[in-house]
């Protein structure tokens, strides 16, 4: 592959380079300059402005969005509000009234056509996210920060956990329905790391982020802990249910296996579990240090 | 020179720098992005025998912090280093027989496992404590909360894993950070956050737990290791200080075969001066004295040569901010 064709988005980068160009050059060429005095700097200041900013949205399409109908008919609108911009802001600098005295007014349309082609890019990003919120389920709650993801696994973090437990135990006063919180830890996951490395613990760490997520229920919520730790919150659940599917996700552990890059089996895995009920105002974090200690303590045991 | 210096690039780049820039390269940064105005090349770094300085290391230290990696990226840092130093110093580790006996061999080996803290110990009669102070250079805050996070990391996955009824109190110099889970999952032993001066204590009666596996007999012992690695500066004049505690800067200078204005130029590359790490020694000393063995305000100034109490006072109030009787309450 050459490095031109590995540009994201290449035909969109050249179609925004020769509107630009076309644009500028056909003003150039067919307009006449203004005399200075008839300028309108400040005018001219705030429509050179809304192209510019118009420029920069379509440079943050491009370079965050990935490729498919709503970044294409995302970037053919805003191309077209930017044409429209910029005639508006080099109008201020050139005249085309020897062409047609109202050749000037035609600048608009561009603007209109684009924002036509966004409103239908719009109705799609809507679409486009419904579907992606459905894969968010299980790992996100009410709330969306994506400060508190956790770069690993992909989940939210602990700080994610710490508000939806706040939040759970807010609603403690309203309702009668207590809660669960379980917290599950990879075992030998440091032995793991000093066989196979980093990279692949990473990987394992990975994958059971998923596979946890895989046997909960939708209302459910996993996040990772720190290290190899992980946690669920069970809303409006009794412990025996909690207990019912945290002892389903563990069987489930152990009959995964990962496969490395040849299909070998490198390692089962077993988690440990720990599980509390929710039933009156406690702080978070004190939640996660019973279930910290009732790990150590289930860990010591065995 | 019997010590390192703070750019002297002495360091193995394998040891900590080179699985650093691994480690966010996983994470998606480039390592060239890392390493930036180190003039170092990633593709160099993976050379058999690359050594790196300290200084490579803040400043790589110094570029990652401005990116969002994870706040889990330094106690990781430390589950590979012990994975690596497990590798490199098996023989030597592995067959301490107790915890005492680990202490002694983690001693003489400090230069090879963690070169960038040094410790130093208090003894009293029912607990050792050690503190552990920069080796090389002055470390700038962000970096020493990082390197004191893979070290934390590293010695508590040791303890987990060869001694787990061990228990070791750990010490550290900043308050309890956001991402305190992270500490909460890699160390399993009791923290304490907001203290003076980094460090640990370890009770007596821990000394002879016993280190699962080991056997004294196939213990190899370090003179095996063909060349032990030198101590960084500060540690060096640090050592000095503490058998010579009435030295001048002028007998520093003479003990380092250098002049003063020498050595005021080579503190001040390490980011310190003669009485910035006086001061250091003399305060932890000083707190060691007041809160672990209850001496007088009388009995401490007269242990550090100092001539009057109120000079004492004033002085111990400059250290750390508060009055030896406030720190009795603490």
């Amino acid at each position: 592959m050459t490095p031109l064709k590995r540009i994201k988005h290449l035909e969109l980068w050249l179609l925004l380079t020769c509107t630009v160009a076309i644009t500028v050059s056909v003003a150039i060429i067919f307009g006449q300059w203004k005399p200075r005095v008839t300028i309108e700097t400040l005018d001219a200041i705030g429509e050179g402005g809304l192209a510019v900013m118009s420029l920069i949205w379509l440079v943050a399409t491009l370079l965050s969005r990935p490729a498919g109908r709503v970044t294409t008919a995302l970037s053919y609108g805003l191309i077209l509000m930017h044409v429209s911009l910029l005639l508006d802001c080099l109008d201020e600098f050139l005249t085309f009234e020897h062409i047609h005295p109202t050749l000037s007014s035609l600048e608009a349309f561009p603007a209109l056509l684009g924002m036509i082609v966004m409103s239908f890019a719009m109705y799609w990003w809507y679409q486009e996210q419904t579907y992606l919120n459905l894969t968010l389920l299980k790992k996100e709650r009410h709330f969306r920060e994506h400060t508190f993801t956790d770069y690993v696994t992909g989940l939210y973090s602990a700080r994610y956990m710490e508000k939806q437990i706040s939040n759970e135990i807010s609603l403690l006063n309203d309702t009668t329905r207590h809660f669960c919180v379980a917290m599950f830890d990879l075992n030998a996951y440091n032995q793991f790391c000093f066989e196979y490395g980093i990279a692949k613990g990473e990987e394992l760490l990975r994958n059971t982020g998923q596979l946890i997520t895989l046997h909960i229920r939708g209302c459910d919520l996993t996040c990772r802990y720190a290290g190899d730790k992980f946690v669920v919150l069970f809303p409006a659940t009794p412990y025996i249910t909690a207990q019912i599917i945290i002892d389903r996700v563990c069987d489930a552990a152990k009959r995964n296996y990962q496969y490395d890059d040849d299909l070998t089996t490198i390692n089962a895995m077993t988690l440990s579990a720990a599980c509390v009920e929710v039933s009156s105002d406690t702080a978070s974090t004190k939640v996660f240090d019973q279930l910290i200690s009732q790990l150590k303590q289930k860990k010591q045991a065995a | 020179m019997p010590y390192i210096e703070v750019n002297q690039q002495r360091q193995p780049t394998n040891q900590l720098l080179l699985p650093l820039i691994e480690l966010v390269k996983q994470r998606g940064l480039h390592p060239d992005k890392a390493l930036k105005g180190t003039k170092l090349f990633y593709d160099d770094l993976k050379k058999q025998g690359h050594s790196s300085s300290f200084k490579h290391l803040i400043q790589v230290l110094q570029n990652i912090t401005h990116h969002h990696l994870g706040q889990d990226v330094s106690f990781v840092l430390g589950q590979h280093m012990l994975h690596n130093i497990s590798a490199q110093y098996a023989p030597y580790l592995f067959h301490c027989t107790n915890l005492k006996s680990l202490l002694v061999t983690c001693n003489q080996l400090q230069n090879c496992l963690f070169p960038y803290f040094n410790a130093r110990m208090f003894r009293k009669s029912q607990t050792l404590h050690f503190v552990l102070n920069p080796a090389i250079s002055e470390i700038p805050a962000f970096a020493n909360k990082f390197l004191l996070e893979v070290w934390l990391s590293m010695v508590c996955g040791f303890l987990k894993w060869r001694l787990p009824d061990t228990s070791i109190a750990f010490q550290l110099p900043f308050p309890e950070p956001e991402y305190a889970e992270q500490y909460r999952a890699f160390c399993h032993q009791p923290l304490s956050f907001s203290q003076h001066f980094a460090g640990f204590v370890v009770q007596r009666t821990m000394m002879n737990s016993l280190q699962t596996g080991a056997i004294e007999a196939l213990k190899a012992p370090l003179c095996q290791l063909q060349v032990l690695p030198q101590p960084g500066f500060l540690a060096h004049i640090e050592n000095y200080l503490i058998a010579h505690p009435k030295a001048s800067q002028d007998d520093l200078a003479n003990y380092l075969n250098i002049s003063t204005a020498t050595l005021k130029r080579k503190l001040a590359l390490h980011n310190s001066q003669f009485g910035y790490v006086k001061d250091r020694l003399l305060s932890q000393k000083a707190v060691f004295c007041i809160q672990e063995q209850g001496y007088s305000n009388a009995q401490v100034a007269r242990l550090l040569h100092f001539n009057d109490l109120p000079n004492f006072r004033r002085t111990f109030k400059r250290w750390l901010g508060i009055t030896p009787s406030e720190l009795r309450k603490v």
